[in-house]
Parts: structure tokens; C-alpha cells; sequence
């Protein structure tokens, strides 16, 4: 019963992901990223309840505080500063993307199928579903050209392992779990940051443009 | 080994608040007591095979004190290094305030590389290589010019990217071990994770090292995630290219290495190897293909670092213990010749203010001295005997000779040549020549050289009665034998 809870939630984060792919434009985007957070933060909270640990009400708090309000704050002021209100280039267009996360869900689901995860597990479908989340962040990141959109493709994969590392058991040891989100928030200033040098620097945002000098 | 953590972190934050003649001189000795500090754990290590400091989140054994050794004297020469690059590049309107940034920023970086060797725990050293991306992205920005912003943006994202998948990699395993070790940090302890080793998940391991090889296999430079590398070896500024090339690829290939010992002892011998072997010989043949029309030097050392990476994870995929051994020599020998290749080049680009090879003629006309030593450094890090490149690479083929792997050795080879061959083109052009120009060279830049050019002709010729101890110990934890 509550693994069924467990699993509507991460199935919610996974359609957020697949609502992330048709989003073309950012200031959805962000939204769409705010929610999932919302929703893992919800998922870890249930699980911390039901196993009465504190370490998840922790991690709770922070995906909540960092990650649906503090990132996308950041993220709209960026956007807000840069004038950048364009809708996002992909490389890849909305309907191709759509077939190709599909069957990126089905091998994930094909993937795990065999998989033991010994010992107390809550809900062990949990962990394809992360997968899936985690490969359509990837997809985001290389079908996208601008930086921007890469990083929510970032966050996005950040998103799946935090569900992964917190839903399938007990979770993760806190420590790790406050090094992910160190990471998360140093890692997104610092992008930001970068992003913002680039729109200075250069007029074109495009990462075709990065691409140009490779080999 | 706390205590070298902790100067490292202590030092690290004071640096901002000295001034700077005094910031020169103190990281030259810090880095050096930090280097004897290693050193002195040597026969320690050989009598107990194993040390434990902080409860047990870190540990010392045969395989991670060789390169944390190694690292901490590449650490030293860079330091004395710096002094003449930073200096030169003070007299080009460098400001003081910035040099402090950079070495922060550098120390910063060192001490996450050293927390990602002595550490424990996968989980700690996850947060560690995360750390060096982090601290070395302002490095590679370091002189905000368009290109060295793009590469840092792209440095960022695919290092994040790569680091990310790491970490599903480390939360697999902890999926495998932790009904067994118990919920908590205990359940990602390498120690503890060997002992049971054989009663883990193999499909779970299979996905875990999967992971690991395409997520730390990007910050080791190796074959489908390697397009951060050049980019950011050729901006960053020299020394910290040096540092990156030689032991941060080094440092993420060891966790690769020590996932693979619990793997391989779970049965799954093959399936490690064979991807070793697979993204290895895909990494030296791309980079084979880079070096020879390359028109950057410093890009052409960045790719021949992916080549020695790849180099070496052929070498731990060949599977038979003499493979492993010629992985961890190559790994050492690897550390002295590409610092000494990035210093003698750095010399090169702080006189002259050009990459491009085309540019530049006539070395030995203009800094003869320099000239030398990127002479030595080329047939150093191409293979030539008298130096320790040869003996490694010698050891690695001869080893996949005995697995009777004989295409491989063939590919391997042409590899090999066609990669001398441009390295003696590219730089023959540099060297020889007219030049009219005489520029003055620092004996600070030129002695880390010298000291770094000793050890590869000292270990070509022989090797530490010690080392080889270490070395066979570590070949035996790699194999999973005779861990404790």
C-alpha cells in the first residue's frame, strides 16, 4: 500500500520529466523543475514518516528549500537580467523527443527487470523509474542548445538520483545526501555565474557555437 | 594521514590573507613537508599493510599511498614551478590578488584530490571528485577570455554531467551492499565492501560499474567522455594543467580500479575487463588520430594524456597480474613525465604568448635550456629507453602478449607510432630552427624540470626495492588477494 503511495509519486516526478521535454519555454521550464522538487521533497518526507528517521526529514527540508524555491529563484533572476525570454532551440524537435524518451523508458524498465535489491526495500519500482528520469536529464542536456536549458537538464538528472537515493530504501547516509546538495547549490551558482560571463562575453547564448572550436 | 588533510584545508584558507612573497615562499615549504609527510608512511604501510585514521572513513594502503606520493611531489615541484610562472605573468599586468585566487583555488583542488585517495568511503570520495570540478572550474576561467570561458562552461556541465551519473553508480552499490553491512555509512566502506564481496547482486554490480566507468571515466579523460580535455588543459593556466593531466585523470581511474576489485571478485572478471579494454584501445586511437594534426601544444599534451589513460585501462582490462602491474607503473611513470612535458611547455607559452605551434621556432636558439628538456620530455612520454614510460609500456604490451591478445597488441602498437611520429614532427618543428630572439629563463622553472626529468631516468633505470614491495601488495589488493 504505501510502496503503491511511493511509486504515484515517482511516477508523478517521471511524467514531470517527460513535461520537461515538451516545455519550450524557460520560464516553464523552471516551473516544471520547481513542482518535481516539490514532488521528490514530498516523497522523501513520506518515507522519513514511515520509517521515523530523521535523516530523511532533512533531506526534505532541504530539497524543499533548495531546490523548489532557492534554484528556481536564482534561475528566473538569471533569466531576468540576461533578457532571454526566447523559446529554447533544440536540436532534436518536440515529437522525435517524445518517441525517444518513450523507448528510453521501456529500456530502463527492460534494464532492471532482473535486478535483487535484497533486504527492506519500499518500493523497488522506484529505481527504473529513476533511471528513466536520469537518462531523459541526459537527453535534455545533448538535444538543448542553450546553456541554460542545459543546466535544467542537469538539475533534472540531479532529481532522478535524489528520488533514487531516497525512495528505493531507507535512503542514502545523510552525509552523502548533504554533499549532493552542497554540490547541487555550488554547482548551480557556479553555472549561473558562467552563464552569466558568457552572455557578457559573447552575443550568442547558442552551444552550437561552443561547439565550434573542437578539434 | 589527517594531518595532511588538515594542513592542506588550513592552508587553503589562510592563503587569501598573506602577502604574497610570503605565499610564494610558504606553499614551497608546505607542499614539501606535506611530500615527506606522505613519504614517512611509506615503511608503515609496508609493515601493516593497511592504516586507519578518523574511526575508518580513511584509510592508507599499498595502492593509494604509491599515488598520493607521487602526487604530493608533482604537488612540491609545481610549487616551486609557479613562482616563475606567476612571476612572468605578473610582469604581463597579472594582479596580486588574482595569483592569491589561483592558488587557493589550486590548493583547494589538491586537497580534494588527496580526500578522493585516502578516502574510504565511495561515498566521501564522490563528494571529493565533485569537489575538484568545482574548485578547478575558476581555474580553467582563470583569464576570462572568451575561449577560456567556453571551455570552463564546458569543463562544468560535462564534468557534472559525468559526476552525476558516478553518483547512481554509488547509490547502486549501496543497493547491493546495504542489506548486508546495514544501513549507514558503514555500507559503502571499500574495506568493508571486499570482505563480502562474492555474496553481492552481480546484475546490480554489472549496472554500479557501468555507471562508474562512464561517470569517473569522464574526469579520467577516457574515450566517450573526453571532449572536457582539451579545452580545459589549454586554458587553464599551466601548472594546474599539469596538475589535472597527471594525477586528477589518475586520481578518478583509481576509484574505477577499486569498484573493479569488488566486481571482479563477485565473478564478473570478463565484464570489467572487457569494457576496460574496449574504452581503452577507443581512447588511444582517438587520441592517436588528435595528436597527429594537432596545431596546439598544449592540446597535444592533453590528448596524449587521454592516450596514457587509455594506456592504462588496457592495461588493468588485460586481466593477468602483469597487467596490473605495468597499469599501476604507468600510472606513477605517467605523473613525472607529463608534469615535466606541462612545465617545459608552460615556459614556452608565458615567453612567447602563443599555443600554436606554427608560431613558435627555433627553441633551442632562444631558451636552449627549456629546449633540452622538452627534447627529454618528448622521448620520455613517447617511449624511448632510457626513461620509465618505456618500461611501463614495454611491461603493459608484453603482459597482453602472455593473454595472448595479439591484434590488440598490433592496434595498440600502430597507435603507439603514429603517435610518436607526431609528437617528433610537432615538436622538431618547434626545436629546431632560427630564431633571433633570446629570451632570459628562470632557474625556478627550470629546476622542478630537472627534478622531475631525475625521476623518470631514476625509475627507468631502476625501481625502489619499497616500490616494488608496494607495488606487488597493491597488485594483490587489485586482485583481491591478501587485502588485510
Amino acid at each position: 500500500m504505501f510502496s503503491d503511495f511511493i511509486e504515484l509519486i515517482g511516477a508523478f516526478v517521471l511524467v514531470l520529466a517527460i513535461l520537461q521535454i515538451t516545455s519550450d519555454r524557460l520560464y516553464f521550464s523552471i516551473k516544471v523543475y520547481a513542482v518535481q522538487s516539490f514532488f521528490v521533497s514530498i516523497s522523501i518526507l513520506s518515507i522519513g514518516i514511515y520509517s521515523s528517521s530523521f535523516d530523511l526529514y532533512v533531506s526534505s527540508f532541504l530539497t524543499l528549500v533548495i531546490k523548489t524555491f532557492i534554484i528556481p529563484y536564482a534561475l528566473f533572476k538569471t533569466i531576468d537580467e540576461m533578457k532571454i525570454k526566447r523559446e529554447i532551440k533544440a536540436f532534436v524537435n518536440i515529437t522525435n523527443s517524445l518517441l525517444v524518451i518513450s523507448a528510453i523508458i521501456i529500456f530502463t524498465f527492460l534494464l532492471t527487470r532482473y535486478i535483487n535489491i535484497g533486504g527492506s526495500v519500499i518500493a523497488k519500482e522506484i529505481f527504473p523509474i529513476s533511471l528513466s528520469i536520469i537518462f531523459i536529464g541526459a537527453f535534455i542536456m545533448v538535444s538543448r542548445q542553450k546553456p541554460i536549458t542545459q543546466l535544467i537538464g542537469f538539475l533534472t538528472l540531479e532529481n532522478g538520483i535524489m528520488l533514487v537515493a531516497t525512495s528505493v530504501t531507507y535512503g542514502m547516509p545523510l552525509i552523502v545526501e548533504i554533499g549532493i546538495f552542497f554540490d547541487v547549490i555550488v554547482g548551480a551558482t557556479m553555472a549561473s555565474l558562467i552563464i552569466h560571463h558568457i552572455n557578457h562575453d559573447i552575443d550568442d547564448m547558442d552551444a552550437t557555437s561552443l561547439s565550434d572550436f573542437k578539434e | 594521514m589527517g594531518y595532511i588533510l588538515a594542513i592542506q584545508l588550513i592552508w587553503t584558507a589562510l592563503v587569501k590573507f598573506l602577502p604574497l612573497r610570503v605565499v610564494y615562499v610558504a606553499q614551497v615549504f608546505i607542499t614539501a613537508i606535506l611530500f615527506l609527510g606522505s613519504f614517512s608512511y611509506i615503511p608503515k604501510v609496508i609493515n601493516q599493510k593497511v592504516i586507519f585514521q578518523i574511526k575508518d572513513y580513511l584509510f592508507l594502503d599499498s595502492l593509494n599511498i604509491l599515488i598520493l606520493t607521487s602526487l604530493l611531489f608533482l604537488v612540491f615541484c609545481i610549487a616551486i614551478y609557479s613562482i616563475g610562472y606567476m612571476k612572468k605573468e605578473q610582469e604581463q599586468g597579472l594582479s596580486e590578488e588574482k595569483v592569491k585566487t589561483f592558488y587557493m583555488w589550486k590548493n583547494l583542488f589538491v586537497f580534494c584530490m588527496s580526500v578522493v585517495l585516502v578516502s574510504n568511503n565511495f561515498g566521501i570520495a564522490w563528494i571529493a571528485i565533485e569537489g575538484t570540478t568545482l574548485s578547478t572550474t575558476f581555474l580553467i576561467g582563470f583569464y576570462n577570455t572568451k575561449d577560456a570561458i567556453k571551455a570552463s562552461w564546458q569543463y562544468i556541465i560535462i564534468c557534472s554531467f559525468g559526476i552525476a551519473l558516478g553518483l547512481f553508480g554509488v547509490v547502486t552499490l549501496y543497493f547491493a551492499t546495504y542489506h548486508t553491512l546495514g544501513e549507514g555509512m558503514n555500507s559503502l566502506n571499500w574495506i568493508n565492501i571486499i570482505k563480502i564481496s562474492s555474496h553481492l547482486d552481480p546484475s546490480l554490480l554489472k549496472i554500479s560499474f557501468a555507471f562508474f566507468l562512464v561517470g569517473f571515466g569522464t574526469k579520467a579523460g577516457l574515450a566517450p567522455m573526453h571532449s572536457w580535455l582539451p579545452d580545459a588543459h589549454s586554458q587553464s593556466p599551466t601548472p594546474i594543467s599539469a596538475l589535472m593531466s597527471g594525477v586528477l585523470l589518475s586520481s578518478a581511474l583509481y576509484l574505477i580500479l577499486r569498484l573493479k576489485a569488488i566486481v571482479d571478485s563477485a565473478g564478473l572478471v570478463h565484464f570489467t575487463s572487457n569494457l576496460l579494454l574496449l574504452v581503452g584501445m577507443l581512447s588511444i586511437f582517438i587520441a592517436a588520430i588528435a595528436i597527429i594534426g594537432q596545431k596546439d601544444y598544449k592540446r597535444l599534451l592533453a590528448f596524449s594524456s587521454m592516450e596514457h589513460m587509455g594506456l592504462m585501462a588496457f592495461a588493468f582490462g588485460i586481466g593477468n597480474r602483469l597487467g596490473v602491474f605495468a597499469g599501476l607503473l604507468h600510472l606513477i611513470n605517467h605523473v613525472f613525465a607529463k608534469g615535466l612535458m606541462f612545465s617545459s611547455v608552460g615556459s614556452i607559452l608565458v615567453n612567447f604568448h602563443t599555443r600554436e605551434i606554427s608560431k613558435i621556432k627555433g627553441l633551442y636558439k632562444s631558451m636552449p635550456l627549456t629546449a633540452v628538456f622538452i627534447t627529454l620530455g618528448v622521448l620520455g612520454i613517447t617511449g624511448i629507453p632510457p626513461f620509465n614510460i618505456f618500461i611501463s609500456e614495454f611491461l603493459i604490451l608484453t603482459s597482453a602478449l602472455d593473454a595472448h591478445m595479439y591484434w590488440q597488441i598490433v592496434v595498440v602498437l600502430l597507435f603507439l607510432v603514429m603517435i610518436f611520429g607526431g609528437f617528433i614532427y610537432l615538436f622538431s618543428s618547434m626545436l629546431m630552427g632560427k630564431s633571433d630572439e633570446v629570451k632570459k629563463e628562470d632557474y625556478k622553472m627550470l629546476l622542478p624540470m630537472a627534478m622531475l626529468l631525475g625521476m623518470m631516468i631514476y625509475l627507468g633505470i631502476t625501481m625502489p626495492e619499497n616500490m616494488k614491495i608496494l607495488l606487488n601488495n597493491a597488485v594483490d589488493i587489485l586482485s583481491n588477494k591478501g587485502v588485510l
